[in-house]
């Protein structure tokens, strides 16, 4: 089916409404005179306060607090979600066996191993925002060149210096981070040189109590990993969560309702859903783009148009014969429940993709075009988190503060990425609600188990037991891989026709060598802590402490062996490196501006552009990366505006 | 010292007794706010929610940079000033009457209901036209008997006119010295419409007291006339200027626009309808249905009291009533070069929401179908 050509023409037609797009739809939109259109394939629910508070609702009722309970799946623009993987993965390879292509008999991924790719993403009006942490880490000069410098992963076509200022705008022009610089301890990183005459544009949000506690067992002291020492030291972590304001920043609240959100309020639920809105989301961006920007409105020399369609699930670039990008296919849907969709065609001068590392990847493959390289859909990418988790002697009193304030990074860079991958320790203040979904399992325990507890002894042992749970997370970068992929396969397709993803994933010796290392950092700082291994005269369902209770079962999901050992991962939720950034065009998708290296009208936005994933999340730099393609995107357009 | 109408200001001392009250009256209508506010079922009335909410923030606001402008000319914000009657306390026992207002109705505390919102609506109504204000020395023959002012408008522009008279640059300046460290920062006050202003002159100090007149009590009625696309107040968290958002059209007031002032707030909850941006304010709101469901409250005793329950109840509802005092009280504190108290008040802030929630669940045993609510009666630490 062939819809009519379209008369009108707009300057970019930005596909995915996440932070990325509507960063590029920020910058380009703030020159003035743009007519913009952006494509998103989900709902608008967030968009006004009292749908918000629906998802709230949703994730109050919902007893698996997993990343996307707050967010239900739409069969029109079906998203992963991390309960699936069990069924993603029905049919395990046998052993010494290649595997074979498996169906997800009710997820959205179609997974043929050998081990899950265990992470989700939103596909809904201001994206995988929706349900991030908040955690803004630039990443470190080092990560841009780990190939020249550590013989691993890819180089960048930029340096850490060429993003500076871009992580500068980020930082405050669109997530609003809370921090301090002196308060961040890199390995080999010299703050002034780092950060230069700078400050966030929110004070950091205070140290958890569990935070003091670790701060006292743990800053200045020596541990010994595989050999090599390591000082630690607790830096409280740079976050898009608001906090009392530096001189010249405005605090945005939440959407619909500026009186909220103003401020954290420690509700401990950053993910999966911030109740308040005083961690970022994208939808603030697109309601400030809303507002002064109204879509219906013709541009003016002063004033660009931004236009929103919702329920808008692309399916196709389409390339004019000297391969340019000519127009773009979307299927508009009214109603999630019915497969119903008219077909619509839209043309623009630039065309840019953001629609989340593993969507975008779809769709230029489903396209057949800026593959040149054919390294469209490779390099798949994720953090690789495992947890540590125990009683300690005191009370530490998690479940309340944002999920986490602090990390220890002595390990995100050093001699040992010749080795092994590079990691970064987060401290959480959510206790075992991600470990072991306490305190509803714990209480279960107690209740159910050994002790059938019940009444006034029931009480005292929950007060005794869940204010000393804390856990660690310890989430190691994952290295670019041709073989760990995303690719398409006409046999899955969504109810419109769209294509499924088909994945292929598994994680190298260099990551599982990482893996081992963290576990050991781990235990040395347990010992630190005072919180030493459960002998086997103890049972763990009588809650005895102080004590380190991490257990991984070969039943688990994400279960793998390394040296003998058995860890669990589970995916950070970091999807990246499907379209990846290089200085040549024949092992990279983009070029250093972003820009396809096949068609000089596309742009590609996301952590798919990033060929590395040092030990960062990846939000604040591809938000840093979305303001350059936007700038490069206006220079693009010049002179015909 | 009094609180009258019938004559100017005459002294410094008696203005900033008028300050004191004035911090008072800004204090006074947040308790009827927050039970209407927070007898709403969870999840329910979320626009009606949202508006009370915000409005609930300017007051605290209104009160803060109240009292910012007492402490910029010397005096020292505290729940017992002296000087006055005795036994009168800026900080109210309700039901309240505002002895010194002529026009607020008495304010009970009551759930969210249709007589809660006639009440907000007389305490946040423009009065006019308002009688210009005595000359100095001479008696105001048309001034209510006793005294008493018209409005809060009238109120506060005795108050300017105070400060324009009894307090040149040397106040400001001495004030500098004797209360230093009292102002609040605006960085330590957040949410509301508008900035918290450090108020260290006369025009710091007039352009403190007109935001708050034009926020909400005493709007000059002028503004009324207007429309309610031009009402729309800049949102806090953005750097537009009022002149920007009057780009905003019918199509974002389903978003939730409402920074409009307390009393055109008000009125949209009342009549379930949002105004149509070329719509008066003094008109009935005529745009988009704003949903109110009158029956999604919790039943709350109206004026409840501790002491007219025994055991558990009234333990529960006094131990509230601390809380409430304690807020208050760490609130004066940061009024007197405490900041770390107010840091604490935001915790104790959440201390009275957990159990203002909780006496809201509990069956009243005078009248079973009603639930106990919070009776907001201040003790301060020093006599409790």
């Amino acid at each position: 089916m062939t819809a009519a050509e379209p008369d009108e023409l707009f300057d970019v037609i930005i596909v995915g409404a996440g932070i990325a797009g509507a960063t590029v739809a920020k910058i380009v939109a703030a020159s003035g005179g743009k007519r913009i259109l952006m494509l998103e394939a989900g709902r608008a629910t967030g968009m006004s306060a009292d749908k918000y508070q629906s998802h709230v609702e949703a994730f109050q009722a919902t007893l698996a607090k997993v990343p996307n309970s707050p967010y239900p799946n739409n069969p029109n623009a079906p998203q992963a979600d991390v309960l699936d993987l069990t069924q993603q993965l029905l049919v395990q390879p046998a052993p010494n066996q290649p595997p074979t292509s498996v169906v997800g008999a009710g997820g959205y991924m179609v997974q043929t191993g050998p081990l899950p790719f265990a992470s989700d993403y939103v596909r809904a009006l201001g994206g995988t925002t929706l349900h991030w942490l908040g955690t803004s880490l630039r990443m470190l000069p080092n990560d841009f060149v780990l190939q020249s410098k550590y013989g691993h992963g890819l180089d960048w076509p930029l340096s850490y210096d060429d993003l500076k200022p871009y992580y500068e705008r980020a930082e405050w022009d669109v997530i609003g981070v809370a921090g301090s610089v002196e308060d961040q301890h890199y390995p080999g990183i010299d703050p002034a040189t780092y950060f230069g005459d700078y400050h966030y544009p929110m004070e950091r949000v205070p140290p958890s109590y569990l935070d003091k506690v670790m701060s006292a067992r743990l800053d200045g002291r020596t541990i010994t990993v595989q050999g090599h020492q390591y000082e630690v030291q607790l830096s409280n972590t740079p976050a898009g969560r608001n906090s009392r304001p530096r001189a010249g920043y405005q605090v945005v609240g939440a959407v619909g309702d500026p009186s909220q959100g103003q401020r954290c309020e420690g509700n401990n639920n950053c993910i999966p859903i911030c109740p308040v809105q005083a961690k970022y989301n994208a939808l603030k961006t697109l309601y400030e783009l809303m507002v002064l920007y109204p879509g219906h409105r013709a541009p003016a020399p002063d004033r660009s148009s931004v236009a929103m369609v919702t329920q808008a699930a692309v399916s196709e670039l389409t390339l004019d014969e000297s391969g340019r990008v000519n127009g773009v296919t979307y299927k508009l849907y009214e109603d999630e429940s019915s497969p119903t969709f008219v077909t619509r065609r839209a043309r623009a001068k630039i065309y840019v993709l953001a629609a989340n590392a593993i969507e975008n990847a779809k769709l230029l493959l489903a396209s057949n075009v800026a593959n040149s390289s054919g390294m469209v859909g490779r390099n798949l990418m994720d953090h690789t988190l495992i947890l540590t988790w125990g009683l300690m002697a005191e009370k530490v009193w998690g479940y309340r503060g944002p999920l986490s304030t602090s990390g220890i990074e002595p390990f995100r860079d050093g001699a040992f990425r010749n080795r092994h991958c590079a990691f970064r320790i987060e401290v959480g203040n959510e206790a075992w609600n991600f470990s072991a979904n306490a305190p509803y399992s714990s209480v279960a325990i107690m209740v159910n188990g050994k002790e059938r507890l019940f009444g006034r002894r029931l009480r005292e042992k929950v007060a005794e037991v869940l204010p000393r749970q804390f856990r660690l997370a310890l989430e190691m970068e994952q290295v670019p891989q041709a073989s760990n992929y995303v690719t398409v396969d006409p046999a899955y397709r969504d109810p419109l026709g769209n294509y499924r993803p088909v994945i292929r994933y598994d994680l190298p010796d260099y990551v599982r060598a990482g893996m081992a290392a963290a576990a050991e950092a781990s235990d040395r700082m347990y010992e630190l802590l005072g919180v030493p291994k459960l002998r086997p005269d103890q049972d763990p369902d009588t809650f005895p402490f102080p004590g380190d209770y991490t257990s991984y079962q070969p039943t688990d999901v994400g279960y793998l062996t390394y040296a003998g050992k058995g860890y669990t991962f589970f995916g950070a939720g970091h999807v990246a490196g499907t379209h990846i950034m290089g200085s040549s065009r024949y092992t990279s998708v983009v070029d250093r501006r972003q820009r396809s290296w096949d068609h000089d009208n596309l742009y590609l936005v996301g952590s798919g552009n990033m060929p590395t994933i040092g030990t960062s999340n990846p939000t604040l730099t591809m938000t840093a990366l979305a303001i350059w393609a936007g700038e490069n995107i206006l220079q693009d357009l010049g002179g015909d505006s | 010292m009094k609180l009258s109408q019938a004559h100017p200001i005459a002294t410094l001392d008696e203005l900033r007794y008028h300050l004191q009250f004035a911090i008072g009256l800004e204090l006074t209508t947040i308790p009827p706010y927050l039970c209407a506010l927070y007898s709403i079922v969870e999840g329910e009335n979320v626009e009606a929610a949202e508006a009370i909410q915000s409005v609930v923030m300017e007051e605290m606001l209104h009160m803060t940079q109240t009292a910012n402008v007492l402490n910029a000319i010397g005096g020292a914000p505290t729940p017992y000033p002296e000087g006055g009657p005795d036994g009168l306390s800026p900080i109210p026992t309700y039901p309240t009457k505002v002895s010194f207002i002529d026009r607020i109705p008495e304010v009970h505390l009551l759930p969210f209901s249709r007589e809660a919102l006639d009440t907000f609506i007389a305490i946040e109504e423009p009065m006019e036209p308002r009688r210009p204000l005595p000359a100095s020395g001479a008696v105001d023959a048309g001034a209510a008997p006793d005294g008493q002012y018209d409005s809060i408008g009238a109120f506060y522009e005795a108050i300017e006119d105070g400060l324009r008279r009894l307090c040149p640059e040397e106040v400001f300046v001495e004030a500098k010295r004797t209360r230093a460290g009292c102002q609040v920062p605006p960085h330590l006050y957040y949410g509301g419409a508008g900035e918290l202003i450090e108020v260290g002159d006369l025009d710091s100090a007039l352009t403190a007291l007109r935001q708050i007149v034009r926020q909400g009590e005493g709007i000059p009625v002028e503004m009324m006339r207007q429309t309610a696309a031009a009402h729309l107040m800049p949102v806090p968290g953005s750097p537009r200027a009022l002149e920007d958002v009057r780009v905003v059209d019918r199509d974002t007031t389903t978003f939730g626009w409402k920074m409009y002032s307390h009393y055109a707030r008000f009125k949209e909850i009342r009549e379930g309808r949002h105004y149509q941006p070329d719509q008066l304010v003094e008109e009935k709101p005529a745009g988009d249905l704003l949903p109110v469901d009158w029956h999604a409250v919790l039943p709350m005793t109206p004026d409840p009291r501790a002491e007219d329950y025994g055991g558990e109840y009234s333990a529960a509802m006094r131990a509230c009533n601390v809380a409430y005092s304690g807020l208050v009280d760490r609130i004066y504190g940061a009024f007197n070069g405490d900041p770390a108290s107010m840091e604490a008040a935001v915790s104790a802030m959440y201390d009275l929401r957990y159990r203002i929630l909780a006496l809201l669940q509990t069956p009243c045993p005078l009248h079973p179908a009603l639930r106990l609510g919070p009776a907001f009666q201040y003790r301060s630490r020093a006599t409790s």
